[in-house]
């Protein structure tokens, strides 16, 4: 039996804010069809809403004085700073180029700073401000340790929600390649996206069961990696009601249930494991107890956050990287990791207290989608089919 | 019990022959087509294999009152042109005698492979120009490819580098390249000329299947089978039920619905980004499955085109149609849904962008296009000093939609004439953007997209369908044009009977097109030719 996941089609003449550019979508009100707009869809028998992920950067908050003590720094600036200025001046010249990486990237003793996270090393600078994104995770109000939960800072939101928690963004939020430069997107940020328009991460939301689209409260939730690419028009931009196929691979296709109030999808927490494309390598995030609230616009786009806790060992590459390339992308491996493990705040190990998971938000834009699921899609032509 | 068989025979024969009988017509001279380029490889897969690859160019057909197989018999070659073919035919007959096809392909091996052998040299050519020609080579033509092949191998030192510009000699031929008609004195009434049982078959193979005639059709124009009407309807219907018909509807839907013009489509990338040129690929692809599936393979009613909701889509269709596609690389059977705004070919991407402007739609060309490729009735050029000014603008808020725009235009009394017999059809498709896009407005405005044909008031796409298939003029149009695509040319004044009585079959068949080629390829008409200037040529054997 085939089992297509139809999508939402509505509204003419719109548009979808996709990977920040507004593109003219067609109208597709094809009055009575299953093509229904949520509003649509009471009193009819239950649809389904097809969803492909244009972005999902971090969600960081970005104020004006949110890092006060500047941004975080790399290898080489802390190992500037502890020498003098005469050595400084020294290090700095081309012809020592080799020797000044060298005594930067390694420990006194020779290892590569990445091998050693321990190394002693000044706390990172973290955003000090009180706004962030998220979603409350651990149901505390304050932050307070819990069983299960580290003590931590609480953060209220652009809109005044409270008890907002998003310890990544104290991790990321002053590292100019998540924060960016006034104006840009920050270089990883701008990579992990890139990836998806360029075919090399598709995510996939499929939301069926939906009896009414403002409001249900029952509907179950696949978020899930696709295993074709986004279709791109000749502009370059991704393009809605592409049929795409869900991955075959059960690891990356996660299910939860939630329900829809007023028009916003809220589903209960689950675990959720992503794989994406940075920079050419297959990355991944493993998240727990994590939440999806997004808004189904009239339009069939969605909007929202995908908030939950991430294994430290997915926020922290340093382990996997060297000190050479982690300097690239501005990172001082010992200084990253300290802060991972710092800021830390879910599934607490009891055994050492450390907490073993970050709270972190995903900023999610999502345009209308056909939702293929592997079986369908592989199948052979229709035998109907005539042969050419 | 054993004659029952052969009564319900004779009573088929009975009554096939009750309807009215066939009118005389005029025949046409001889003349000689040249093969198209789907033709041209098709003959060179079915002789070589489909693994020999094609280089070169092949120059542009010239559509001549509406096809390009009626214009096929009036082109000229230029020396580029014939350059290309030269070019094309090297290429050929050097991967045919290479290491890695000569085994399989050439039937005997020479005495010494660095020596000219004249006898291996000979069988081979001799066979292959019989495929090659379509017919057998005389002695005297083969001679010189033949010699071509002989001196090669001496002044090379290898045999099969000479016989491979003996190869190329033959597809170099006039023989090769254009379908050549022969005529020959008509046994019956010497006063007439008649095709030659080989010119016969390959006019039957090129109509029916769009390739050169197989083993069996040419062993029948040898045996004379093509010549006896019961013969001929015997090949007619074993070509009629092989699968290589489609690949002849196939090529006649190309040339009638004018195809060839995707080569030219270009859309503004700014105003409709969805549009590709492999979107444009898989729109023609679409139609082309659509029609041969619904009246090949279902033999379905040939005026269900216009109401019927099933088609094939591939995902990239998908998108622009905004509905699901599982399969991902395949094909896809897809029926619309029955409120779902696509139905028939006239929604299809085929048609709507084809017929309309880089940026934006045209009820005019989509009017025109209805009006002369589907009803078969010519709509006069425009004056040279129309002003489209208002039909252009489409940002003259004054005018927000094509037929406020078209409304405006038509107040021209140069204009209105024309107009008024294409713009009340195009208008509704108006809902279908330039790129083939559903929409429902057209700057903020609600779209109207009703309209009237020939007095038949439609509201929409699907209306407009069902007066289409409801209009005699499109079968008539069908007929017609089969007929013109299978000859190879245009009616003369003195054949309004017959055009009738072929729309009458086509009726009385309840409008099924395989029965439709079966009535032109077994007419007399079908292989009717006349001197030419009071000439009888004999026949070239």
């Amino acid at each position: 039996m085939l089992s297509i996941r139809q999508g939402l089609g509505i509204g003419c003449g719109v548009a979808f804010f996709t990977a920040g550019i507004y593109v003219a979508v067609p109208t597709t009100v094809h009055a009575g069809t299953a093509s229904a707009a949520p509003t649509d869809l009471a009193a009819t028998k239950a649809k389904t809403v097809g969803l492909a992920v244009t972005s999902f950067p971090f969600a960081l908050y970005k104020g004006a004085d949110d890092c006060p003590d500047g941004l975080a720094t790399a290898a080489k600036d802390i190992y500037l700073s502890s020498v003098s200025a005469l050595e400084r001046q020294r290090l700095t010249k081309p012809e020592n180029l080799k020797e000044f990486e060298q005594k930067a990237y390694h420990t006194t003793d020779g290892k590569d700073l990445c091998e050693v996270p321990d190394y002693p090393r000044a706390p990172q600078k973290t955003p000090q401000g009180h706004v962030s994104f998220g979603m409350n995770l651990d149901g505390t109000k304050d932050g307070a340790a819990t069983d299960t939960t580290c003590a931590h800072e609480k953060f209220t939101s652009p809109d005044g929600e409270t008890g907002i928690d998003n310890q990544t963004y104290r991790v990321l939020g002053c590292s100019s390649n998540y924060r960016g430069f006034p104006g840009e997107e920050g270089y990883l940020e701008s990579l992990r996206n890139a990836s998806i328009k360029d075919g090399g991460t598709t995510l996939l939301i499929e939301i069926t069961g939906v009896k009414d689209g403002r409001n249900d409260d029952d509907v179950t939730v696949a978020i899930a990696n696709g295993s074709s690419p986004m279709m791109i028009d000749a502009n370059g931009h991704m393009m809605a009601y592409a049929s795409l196929t869900m991955t075959s691979d059960t690891k990356f296709r996660n299910t939860t249930h939630g329900k829809i109030v007023d028009g916003v999808l809220i589903t209960q927490p689950a675990d959720i494991n992503l794989q994406y494309d940075f920079g050419g390598y297959p990355s991944y995030y493993h998240m727990k107890a994590a939440h999806l609230r997004l808004k189904l616009q009239p339009d069939g786009s969605a909007k929202g956050l995908l908030a939950g806790y991430i294994d430290n060992s997915d926020v922290d590459l340093t382990k996997h990287a060297k000190q050479e390339s982690a300097e690239m992308i501005g990172y001082d491996c010992p200084t990253f990791s300290q802060a991972v493990r710092r800021f830390s705040d879910g599934f607490k190990d009891p055994k050492t207290g450390q907490c073993t998971a970050i709270s972190a938000a995903f900023d999610i834009t999502a345009i209308p989608a056909f939702v293929i699921h592997p079986e369908d899609a592989h199948r052979t032509a229709d035998a109907a089919s005539p042969a050419h | 019990m054993k004659l029952f068989p052969a009564i319900v025979t004779f009573g088929a024969i009975l009554l096939s022959g009750c309807g009215p009988s066939e009118p005389p017509t005029t025949g046409t001279p001889v003349s000689a087509q040249r093969l198209s380029e789907a033709q041209y490889r098709q003959s060179i897969s079915d002789i070589f294999g489909a693994d020999i690859k094609l280089g070169g160019r092949f120059e542009p057909g010239v559509r001549k009152n509406g096809l390009l197989a009626v214009g096929g018999s009036v082109v000229a070659m230029s020396p580029a042109g014939f350059e290309q073919y030269d070019i094309m035919a090297r290429a050929i007959a050097g991967q045919v005698v290479d290491a890695k096809h000569r085994d399989a392909l050439i039937p005997c091996k020479p005495v010494d492979a660095t020596k000219p052998d004249q006898t291996c040299a000979q069988l081979t050519l001799s066979k292959y120009a019989r495929l090659i020609y379509r017919r057998p080579a005389s002695e005297k033509e083969l001679e010189e490819p033949l010699s071509l092949a002989n001196g090669a191998a001496a002044s090379k030192g290898d045999f099969y580098a000479g016989l491979a510009f003996g190869f190329a000699q033959l597809l170099d031929s006039p023989n090769f390249i254009f379908r050549k008609d022969v005529a020959e004195t008509d046994p019956s009434d010497s006063s007439k000329l008649r095709l030659t049982a080989y010119s016969k078959a390959s006019r039957l193979s090129f109509f029916l299947w769009n390739a050169p005639p197989d083993g069996e059709l040419l062993r029948a124009a040898e045996a004379g089978e093509l010549d006896r009407r019961s013969s001929l309807k015997t090949q007619v219907d074993r070509m009629l039920a092989s699968p290589r018909l489609e690949n002849g509807a196939r090529a006649f839907f190309v040339d009638f619905l004018n195809f060839d013009q995707f080569d030219s489509l270009a859309k503004d990338a700014a105003i409709y980004p969805v549009f590709s040129a492999k979107i444009a690929h898989d729109a023609q692809e679409q139609t082309l499955r659509t029609l041969v599936d619904l009246v090949i393979t279902e033999k379905a009613d040939y005026r269900d085109i216009f109401t019927s909701r099933k088609t094939y889509l591939t995902r990239n269709l998908g998108v622009v149609y905004q509905v699901p596609v599982a399969s991902e690389k395949d094909w896809e059977a897809h029926e619309f849904a029955a409120n779902d705004p696509h139905v028939g070919i006239l929604t299809q991407l085929s048609f709507t962008e084809l017929h309309a402007h880089p940026g934006r739609s045209s009820s005019t060309l989509r009017g025109k296009a209805v009006r002369e490729i589907l009803l078969c009735e010519p709509v006069p050029s425009p004056p040279a000093n129309v002003n489209f000014t208002v039909v252009q603008d489409t940002t003259n808020p004054q005018f927000k939609t094509a037929r406020d725009r078209l409304t405006a235009h038509r107040t021209q009394a140069t204009c209105a004439g024309c107009h008024k017999i294409m713009d009340p059809i195009g208008l509704g498709l108006e809902n279908f953007d330039g790129a083939g896009q559903y929409r429902q407005t057209e700057n903020g405005a609600p779209i109207d997209a009703s309209g009237e044909i020939d007095g038949i008031k439609f509201t929409d796409a699907g209306s407009l369908g069902q007066a289409l298939h409801d209009n005699p003029a499109t079968t008539a149009c069908l007929a017609d044009s089969l007929f013109r695509y299978a000859a190879g040319r245009d009616f003369d004044a003195g054949e309004k009977d017959w055009r009738k009585w072929l729309a009458q079959q086509f009726a009385e068949a309840g409008y099924k097109m395989p029965d439709l080629m079966r009535t032109i390829a077994t007419s007399d008409a079908f292989f009717a030719v006349r001197p030419a200037n009071g000439e009888i040529k004999e026949a070239q054997r």
